[in-house]
């Protein structure tokens, strides 16, 4: 249940982030405004990233590591049933 | 000792050791076809992350980036994201299907899944000459364009035609003698090696373009390139080029087939945003803006395809030997990969299919190996004739547009059900005659070449599949049934009364 819910989660802070990262070629979050070092869109891009990254790092255990445990299992079964 | 000794012994040097690692790891190969075309499934995190970022990131990322940053600024940093998004989610939405089918069958090409799962011969034949078509010109194009560098970088001390032939060569060696295992740890080197110049030259020329404020300074003189000017279409055409063409180019499924395990994968796809993204996308854009900033790269105005080696040239001449041996290392480290795939798929996919079914895999080996010299040869022949060249240049840039005619075929086999046989092999040769027509004629409908026949193909397979035969399921080839399992959701009642008739 919990871990639906994470991947609901996971799912629609990915897609947002990624939306978000299409804003400045709309010209939204495009002025020539500084962030600390960067300008806003790049920081506002690199900031979407950094989201997207934690995503990609977040998909092992969500997803990759119960997939293989799901795989270990499936391939014993079908061993045992040989 | 004048620069060009430095640079040609620096040079001899770095393809010693490129050759020597290639040569160690083949010392762990088993002599079967399986070791040698998908390096015996058993690549792990780290092999297996450096191969595939080696692989995407060929010459273009040491020369044609930084140009690319230093004219369209941030525009360009769309790229950034579609390295992470493509690195990872595409790994598990696509990756991980590929190789669990790949292992539990044991195929080494993409043809191969092709014909089991849809049944058809012809399927196959055209899915693995696509292919081909797909990266044959491409691995000439990487020739070419390192002999160009390597001529250009070292004031013609290396003449063109020197650079086609130790650059084949090199590559031909490498492929024929260590297989699959030999390219990926040749990858591995290389791409520390090309990290660690990337990484030291940023460090030094954010340094030099003013610390933190860098970017600032940048704006000072070119404001425009701070932000971004739009034109998303563009940058759309990129992400769906090199998504979807990427994943499903043969050389890319093999890396796939050649995971350990689910898990090496998704700690791939955990890495691969450091390495893709983080590294070889944003420190281009970093030193690409930097060298805007008046006097920091002289010469870069007029050749802004080569900022790097103008920045060892103005502050480190003597060890812009080591941006040489970079060049000639991301063209061997893309074209391996690419050599290995199109000789497996004509050796598989074409001989043996359909001309000698009974060979024996020691016979295979030999045939991958024949291919392999012949396929060497015709590109070593090509680059050094231009006018052979020329015709294929064209077709190597559409690379990524045709892989992206194969996507709806894979669909068929990973997702979709509902497409069939008939309907692949429609959508995928009118999409393909589109794709040449569109850049033939540059008639194009609102997107370019490759989107364009991405969806007359898509839509020809929507409306064939409707009217024709579902694949026929004979027991084991019912990919979707097994991966309904494998991940987490029961067969649908459709789906177990479709795999039971």
């Amino acid at each position: 249940m919990l871990t639906g819910m994470n991947r609901k989660l996971f799912w629609l802070v990915l897609i947002l982030a990624l939306i978000g990262s299409w804003l400045p070629y709309f010209n939204i979050l495009n002025g020539l405004v500084w962030v600390g070092p960067l300008s806003l869109p790049l920081a506002w891009v690199f900031t979407c990233n950094i989201v997207l990254t934690l995503c990609a790092i977040a998909m092992y255990p969500l997803y990759f590591k119960p997939l293989s445990e799901r795989i270990d299992a499936f391939e014993r079964k079908e061993g045992g049933h040989e | 000792m004048n620069s060009t000794a430095v640079t040609i012994i620096i040079l001899i040097a770095f393809i010693a050791i490129f050759v020597a690692i290639s040569l160690r790891a083949r010392q762990h190969n088993a002599s079967t076809i399986d070791d040698y075309v998908v390096g015996g499934r058993s690549m792990n995190t780290a092999l297996l992350l450096m191969s595939m970022g080696a692989t995407y990131f060929s010459t273009w990322t040491l020369l044609g980036s930084f140009g690319v940053y230093y004219r369209e600024g941030i525009w360009f940093a769309g790229f950034t994201t579609w390295a992470i998004i493509q690195g990872s989610v595409f790994i598990w939405l696509f990756g991980t299907r590929i190789w669990y089918i790949g292992k539990r069958f044991n195929f080494i090409t993409p043809g191969q899944m092709v014909e089991h799962y849809y049944s058809s011969p012809t399927l196959r034949l055209l899915f693995s000459i696509v292919g081909i078509i797909a990266l044959v010109p491409v691995m000439l194009i990487q020739v070419t364009g390192s002999a160009r560098a390597l001529e250009s970088l070292t004031g013609g001390a290396i003449p063109y035609a020197v650079g086609v032939i130790v650059t084949s060569v090199v590559v031909g060696f490498i492929v024929l003698w260590a297989g699959f295992r030999g390219t990926a740890w040749a990858d591995a080197f290389m791409g520390t090696f090309f990290a660690t110049v990337l990484v030291f030259t940023a460090v030094f020329i954010i340094g030099q373009a003013g610390g933190w404020s860098f970017l600032q300074n940048v704006a000072e003189v070119e404001p425009q390139l701070l932000t971004n000017k739009g034109n998303p279409v563009a940058m759309l055409e990129l992400w769906v080029g090199l998504s979807f063409g990427a994943w499903a180019l043969p050389h890319m499924w093999q890396k796939f087939y050649s995971a350990h395990s689910a898990k090496v994968l998704g700690k791939v796809a955990m890495f691969t945003p450091f390495w893709n993204s983080w590294m070889m996308a944003c420190i281009p854009l970093v030193i690409g803006l930097s060298a805007n900033i008046p006097g920091l790269v002289p010469g870069a105005a007029d050749n802004s395809d080569a900022i790097l080696p103008l920045i060892f040239a103005e502050y480190a001449p003597i060890l812009g030997s080591f941006v040489v041996a970079g060049i000639l290392a991301a063209a061997i480290s893309t074209i391996n990969s690419q050599l290995l795939s199109s000789a497996s798929l004509v050796a598989e996919d074409v001989w043996r299919r359909f001309f000698d079914k009974e060979m024996s895999e020691k016979r295979l080996r030999l045939v991958n190996k024949v291919v392999i010299g012949l396929i060497t040869s015709i590109v070593l022949v090509l680059a050094l004739s231009p006018s052979g060249a020329g015709y294929l240049v064209p077709v190597a840039s559409l690379g990524f547009s045709l892989g992206l005619q194969l996507v709806p075929t894979a669909l068929g086999m990973l997702y979709f059900r509902w497409i069939t046989p008939a309907g692949a092999l429609t959508g995928m040769v009118v999409g393909v005659i589109t794709l040449f027509v569109s850049a033939a004629t540059d008639f194009t409908l609102f997107f370019g070449p490759g989107i364009s026949a991405i969806i007359v193909n898509g839509l020809l397979v929507a409306v064939v599949s409707r009217f024709t035969q579902a694949a026929p399921v004979n027991g084991d080839n019912d990919y979707h049934a097994l991966f309904a399992q494998l991940y987490g959701k029961q067969p649908t009642q459709k789906v177990t009364a479709h795999a039971i008739s």
